[in-house]
């Protein structure tokens, strides 16, 4: 379980160097802008903002605002059923280096907070809520896909990917356990 | 790298992975192994499944697929079954690295064949006793 400390780092240096402009000039166009979840509505002003910006960094944007809500998820059920908190930390890990390696990505004044601030409700029985946490990572898992194929940079879709792939690995990892 | 570059490299993995995985089938025991050998029974068939895709696909855009090579470096020591399943987690690592590599190369329809590929070799380097990464196929 424990996270090779330079494949991130490779990662990370690789999602720069494949979003480093693109990024640089989102930033430039939304400065300022207070915007909302951008995957909650297309007629919102955080999804046209989202489309306006430049193609990699919006995927980057949809994916951090994804992850943070699994993340939330994942927090909330290791919080409610102790006992599943345990085979709760490699997911954990795997968002915390997910989304560390997608941050820089997203530009300031954009809001990726989960769905709207809505909490994530948790099942009251463990199996129930593993049950219901591992069908909303294989969700994560599937967008993840999509977005990487959605992403215009190689790079950055091999990022995305790889990211797919370690939840795949958790999954799998959960369903053993 | 263009598409057609990176469908060439993971062909020749695939090739290297047929071939290694036929050796380590052929050194399991069925009888005294079971899970080990149905393992690599199985990945064996997944990549001669994946090679021949490669090669169909590389010959309908017009290009040479690879040929194999006569044959390749096997492990210092294929005697024991966790020295067949290690062999294996190398051999599945590597090719997790050259679907990444195809992902970040190709687009469309490709891509989403080299994502799936990607994927399953994640997995299945679980089943021979890998450890869970962050990043697979990055490095």
């Amino acid at each position: 379980m424990t996270p090779p400390t330079r494949p991130a780092e490779q990662a990370r240096l690789s999602r720069r160097a494949a979003l480093g402009v693109g990024a640089a000039l989102a930033v430039a166009g939304v400065a300022g802008c207070a915007l909302n979840n951008p995957l909650s509505a297309e007629d919102t002003p955080a999804a046209k903002a989202t489309r306006d910006l430049a193609p990699d960094v919006a995927v980057a944007v949809n994916a951090v605002t994804l992850i943070r809500g699994a993340q939330a998820a994942v927090t909330a059920t290791g919080d409610q059923h102790p006992a599943l908190a345990g085979r709760l930390t490699g997911l954990l890990e795997a968002h915390r280096a997910h989304l560390a390696a997608l941050v820089d990505a997203v530009p300031d004044g954009v809001n990726t907070s989960p769905t709207g601030g809505t909490p994530y409700a948790v099942p009251p029985t463990g199996p129930i809520a593993l049950a219901q946490l591992t069908t909303a990572e294989r969700t994560l898992h599937d967008e993840l896909v999509g977005l990487a194929l959605r992403a215009q940079s190689g790079p950055f879709a091999r990022l995305l990917g790889a990211m797919a792939a370690a939840l795949s690995q958790q999954l799998h990892g959960l369903a053993t356990s | 790298m263009t598409p057609l570059e990176a469908q060439q490299a993971t062909l020749a993995g695939e090739h290297a992975a047929v071939y290694l995985l036929g050796v380590f089938g052929a050194q399991a025991s069925e009888s005294r192994q079971p899970e080990l050998y149905a393992r690599l029974l199985d990945t064996f068939h997944v990549h001669r499944k994946r090679r021949d895709q490669l090669t169909v696909v590389i010959a309908a855009a017009g290009a040479k697929p690879v040929a194999a090579e006569v044959s390749y470096d096997l492990p210092a020591s294929m005697d024991t079954a966790p020295e067949l399943n290690d062999a294996a987690l190398q051999v599945e690592r590597r090719i997790a690295r050259t679907y990444g590599q195809l992902v970040e190369s190709t687009a469309g329809a490709e891509r989403r064949w080299a994502l799936v590929a990607l994927d399953d070799s994640a997995v299945r380097q679980l089943e021979f006793r890998g450890t869970p990464e962050m990043f697979p196929g990055t490095s």
